[in-house]
């Protein structure tokens, strides 16, 4: 083999490196059968949950629960995108107000249920979701099959809110200590060095639309990146989940 | 050459599925469109270098470029050398203008192109003006019959092929730092056949990091590393 060929190849391997970790993922289900176009969305109180270790992942706990920049975000989004979508958060709501304890909050944990019981067990994360990709391929959506289907009594919703689709969405931010990278330290000392001290950043989002007409979960969003959820990442990530959602469903 | 298309052809296949997924295109935040320009010409190369790219899937964008290069380097005669125990102080003067194309596949799925890691490919066509020096000892004991000479070519037939990875990040909404980092395999070619090109100028051509020389297959130019930074604006 020539030279300069064993250095293309030393090259490709070199390149192949630094690309193996570095992806960001995307996971889309959709009820394809759905002859009623997802046009208005009322939102359950959106989540948002900082969970931050120092010393080590057993002492993992939440340290932050303000989710009105993430509020924002969405609202943005959703006027930019042109898609029609009501957030009812929980700041905006008084110990009086008995629908929002007594049924949408139940429908909130039922989509939860729901949406766990369509995926296989073993991949389930956190709060019933799963945010292991590996299981189907990123980027490729997936028709929701699955029967299983969230309470009827929830139906009269749709007359009450002009609309039968309630959404749970939300992010779920994981800070922790870094143990470094041994295999990076070797090949790429710096950037090996820094992995020992730099934290590492997961934050998943997601976003399962249910119709309370029919009980079936339509749509189902998540995404995982490594970094902080700071408006910066966010604002792109829910932009383009809105387009998503409206390509996929045949929104406006 | 057959290598470049090679693994260029294989690294477009293991990617594709990630250009597949969706065909509708987000951009950033609805913004589509990048002017920008590359740095490391300005600093290395005395040059300047401009361009647009256009994201038109999910995941992938194209891009064009025009590349101006003016550079001097040391000329290393060695019939020179052996004469005078160094190398001559003048330099020669390399000036190409290229424009090239390039496609660029991101790899991320959470977020939308142009933001994010990326592998690219892109090909450069152009022309250049080559000005340096050429030394003849005809006679070892006879300082006298030397000739040393100015050589001119004029409008040789560039070529370079680039691939490699790199990321793209967006500032404030609408600035773009472009970071990539690729191999370079370069041509120089001028008709008829020009012996002062193939020994003395073309393995120097194309890489601007690191630069292996030599040839890659039967082509004639350099073969190295490049890295290129650029600073841009998302406009729309």
């Amino acid at each position: 083999m020539k030279t300069t060929n064993l250095y293309t190849l030393l090259f490709i391997c070199v390149l192949a490196f630094p690309l193996s970790g570095c992806y960001t993922f995307l996971h889309v289900d959709v009820k394809q059968s759905t002859n009623n176009p997802v046009t208005r969305v009322i939102v359950i109180d959106p989540e948002f949950e900082k969970i931050e270790s120092k010393n080590s992942l057993r002492n993992l706990s939440i340290v932050d629960n303000n989710n009105q920049e993430f509020i924002e975000s969405l609202k943005d989004n959703a006027e930019k995108t042109k898609v029609e979508v009501d957030i009812i958060e929980h700041q905006n709501i008084s110990n009086k107000n008995l629908n929002y304890f007594n049924v949408l909050l139940n429908l909130k944990r039922d989509i939860y249920n729901a949406s766990r019981l369509q995926q296989p067990p073993d991949k389930i994360f956190y709060r019933n979701i799963s945010f292991n990709s590996s299981w189907t391929k990123p980027g490729k959506t997936q028709d929701i099959k699955n029967p299983i289907n969230i309470p009827s009594k929830y139906s009269y919703l749709a007359k009450k809110y002009q609309t039968p689709f309630f959404a749970v969405q939300g992010i779920l931010y994981v800070k922790k200590p870094n143990n470094g990278d041994l295999g990076q330290l070797m090949l790429v000392p710096p950037v090996g060095f820094a992995s020992f001290f730099k934290p590492d950043h997961n934050t998943h989002y997601y976003y399962i639309i249910a119709n309370v007409e029919t009980g079936e979960i339509v749509y189902r969003e998540y995404r995982t990146f490594y970094n902080k959820p700071s408006k910066v990442n966010l604002d792109p990530i829910i932009y383009d989940s809105y387009k998503v959602l409206t390509k996929l469903t045949g929104g406006k | 050459m057959k290598v470049v298309l090679k693994i260029s052809a294989l690294l477009l296949i293991l990617v594709w599925g990630s250009v597949t997924g969706y065909s509708q295109t987000s951009g950033y935040l609805g913004k589509r469109i990048i002017l920008n320009s590359e740095l490391f010409s300005s600093l290395f190369d005395k040059g300047y270098d401009g361009g647009a790219e256009y994201v038109f899937l999910r995941n992938l964008s194209f891009y064009a470029d025009y590349h101006y290069r003016n550079k001097n380097y040391r000329q290393r005669l060695l019939p020179y050398y052996t004469r005078y125990g160094k190398y001559p102080d003048e330099k020669a003067n390399f000036k190409s203008k290229n424009l090239s194309l390039g496609l660029k596949i991101y790899q991320n799925q959470a977020f939308t192109a142009p933001k994010g890691i990326y592998l690219f490919f892109q090909y450069a066509y152009g022309r250049a003006d080559i000005e340096g020096n050429y030394f003849v000892m005809n006679d070892e004991f006879d300082p006298d019959s030397d000739q040393y000479y100015l050589y001119r070519i004029k409008n040789a037939r560039s070529r370079i092929i680039d691939y490699g990875f790199g990321v793209q990040n967006i500032l404030w909404k609408f600035v773009t730092v472009d970071f990539k980092f690729g191999i370079t395999s370069a041509k120089l070619s001028v008709e008829p056949k020009n012996e002062y090109l193939i020994d003395e100028v073309a393995y120097k051509y194309g890489p601007n990091f690191i630069n292996w020389g030599g040839t890659l297959g039967r082509e004639t130019g350099g073969l190295g590393l490049s890295a290129r930074f650029k600073v841009g604006l998302l406009l729309f």
